[in-house]
């Protein structure tokens, strides 16, 4: 990269089922407590990325009302609708370019005042796959679901030990507040079905919650820590809308894009060098998918991961250890979410979650139908 | 500090939105309003796509050359619906494939009747069961069923 980028910090708020506030406060609140918390006055920072959407927000150009509560008030402010990571890359190449000293990064969604199944399902192409009536993101990832289990002969119960997995982690993840986490594989196996073989429990929440991220040029970041997180690479990379033109038992778009993100951080055995993994799977068979992409076992090999207990917390290589999407998942903030647990993690912050001498971290975000595109950073001390 | 719940505000307004389909879906509509699929052909790598899109994705061509497919084909994929669009529970589950009709190369989704969902329903051959009244949309497609 041009210039190396650091992350001083990070703030989320509960994610939660309903948080019965607004969302420009919900704003204010997560971007002024986390500045606070760094000593970052609004005047420091010249760019703000936000990661929302019109559709979940209910506004066209929904970033008009949040100007003025992320700090982005008479400054160079942009908004992806893709997913926080991708507003993270967007920053961090603001920054890389030497365009900007410090960028705010502000993601959110509130799950709880809109529906989205509705709001995802308004992401088919419309004149035939919207006219079928039937599909939506949950139905379009139970195709994903029934190619990649197939594929790897593996039956329907591996998606409750990754949910039972993760849900089980958020039990010690304080900010994690949205389901009931204490349950068994039998209770995830029994949850209602909502498309074979995807159910209730092994399909994300509906959420609430918002993430920020204060990043800095290598100059900039030692006014305000001592302990900067570095982003080492990162990759952003798409596949096809349609499912038929992909090969849905794997992840194409995410392989290419923890290349990238590999290459520039210089990493060459992703699976040795990787302490702790952050990725977000909306659905249980994606992480499988997503540990295979992301190089973290070898391919086909993903539900080997877990069965083993590699990626347990107290695993050799962690996956998920705040509990990931299936935990917690407001929309646009849950792979930044996953970007900041992958921080808390190697500055020693992560609490009951906390993975051991973590040296580097990969951090994954996902959008589109089935995770059509998939965006990678690598980040270390 | 008080209790009272936050008060929420609904939406006043809605908008329907239309599509203007294009050429080449047009002509796909028509057909199907005729009780009859079709796809296009293109002219670079010979990939037939139905439904029809405009430029070959691969050769970066526009397709024109249309041929007639027989509504037959294979289940590549399928998911049983528990529940609609919305989430909501349905009564009745409904089984929807992936279909690639024989001579495509794409695949259709659709509800299939008829045949038991599990391992054995894909690589099934299916037909395509029209609507008595067509009206040029995918949904005079009424469902497939084994052939």
């Amino acid at each position: 990269m041009l210039r190396k980028v650091g992350i001083v910090g990070w703030g989320m708020s509960e994610q939660a089922p309903a948080i019965e506030d607004s969302r420009t406060n919900l704003v204010y609140e997560t971007a002024h407590t986390t500045l606070e918390k760094y000593g970052v006055s609004r005047d420091d920072f010249s760019t703000v990325i936000m990661c929302s959407n019109d559709f979940y927000d209910g506004h066209t150009i929904s970033n008009v009302f949040t100007v003025e509560v992320s700090g982005a008030y008479l400054k160079d402010e942009g908004k992806v609708e893709q997913d926080g990571v991708h507003a993270m890359i967007y920053a961090a190449m603001r920054i890389a370019a030497g365009v900007h000293e410090v960028a705010m990064v502000v993601a959110y969604s509130k799950g709880s005042e809109f529906e989205p199944s509705v709001a995802l399902a308004a992401q088919l192409e419309p004149c035939i796959d919207r006219q079928y009536l039937f599909l939506n993101d949950i139905a379009m990832a139970a195709f994903q679901a029934r190619a990649a289990l197939d594929s790897r002969k593996l039956g329907e119960d591996v998606l409750a030990r990754v949910a039972v997995k993760n849900l089980g982690n958020a039990t010690k993840n304080p900010v994690a507040n949205v389901r009931d986490y204490g349950v068994s594989e039998e209770d995830i196996k029994g949850s209602d079905m909502l498309f074979d073989p995807l159910r209730k429990l092994t399909a994300y929440p509906i959420t609430d919650g918002c993430c920020v991220m204060i990043l800095a040029s290598e100059e900039a970041v030692k006014k305000y820590t001592d302990r900067p997180v570095w982003i080492k690479g990162m990759g952003l990379n798409q596949e096809a809308y349609h499912l038929w033109q992909r090969d849905l038992t794997r992840s194409k778009s995410c392989e290419a894009a923890a290349k990238k993100a590999y290459d520039l951080a210089g990493i060459k055995d992703p699976a040795k060098e990787i302490g702790v993994a952050e990725v977000s799977e909306m659905f249980a068979h994606q992480e499988i998918m997503f540990t295979e992409a992301l190089g973290l076992c070898a391919e086909g090999e993903g539900a080997k991961m877990l069965e083993s207990g590699k990626s347990a917390l107290d695993g050799e290589l962690p996956v998920n250890p705040s509990g990931g999407a299936l935990s917690a998942c407001a929309l646009n903030a849950t792979g930044l979410i996953r970007a900041a647990e992958a921080g808390m993690q190697l500055r020693g912050e992560a609490g009951d979650h906390q993975v051991d001498g973590v040296k580097l971290a990969v951090a994954h975000g996902q959008c589109g139908p089935a995770a059509q595109n998939n965006a990678v950073v690598v980040m270390g001390m | 500090m008080t209790d009272k719940k936050i008060v929420s505000i609904n939406s006043v307004m809605t908008m329907q939105c239309q599509w203007s389909v294009g050429k080449t879906v047009d002509k796909f509509l028509e057909s199907l309003s005729g009780g009859k699929i079709t796809g296009v052909k293109c002219s670079g790598c010979g990939k037939v796509y139905a439904p029809p899109q405009q430029v070959c994705g691969d050769c970066f061509k526009v397709m024109e050359e249309w041929v007639e497919l027989s509504g037959e084909g294979e289940v590549v994929n399928y998911t049983v619906a528990h529940v609609d669009v919305r989430n909501k529970p349905v009564d009745e589950p409904k089984v929807i494939g992936m279909i690639k009709l024989d001579g495509a190369d794409t695949t259709l989704f659709g509800e299939i009747k008829g045949a038991d969902s599990g391992s054995g329903l894909i690589g099934k051959k299916v037909k395509a069961v029209f609507r008595d009244k067509l009206k040029g949309s995918i949904r005079d497609i009424s469902h497939y069923e084994p052939v």
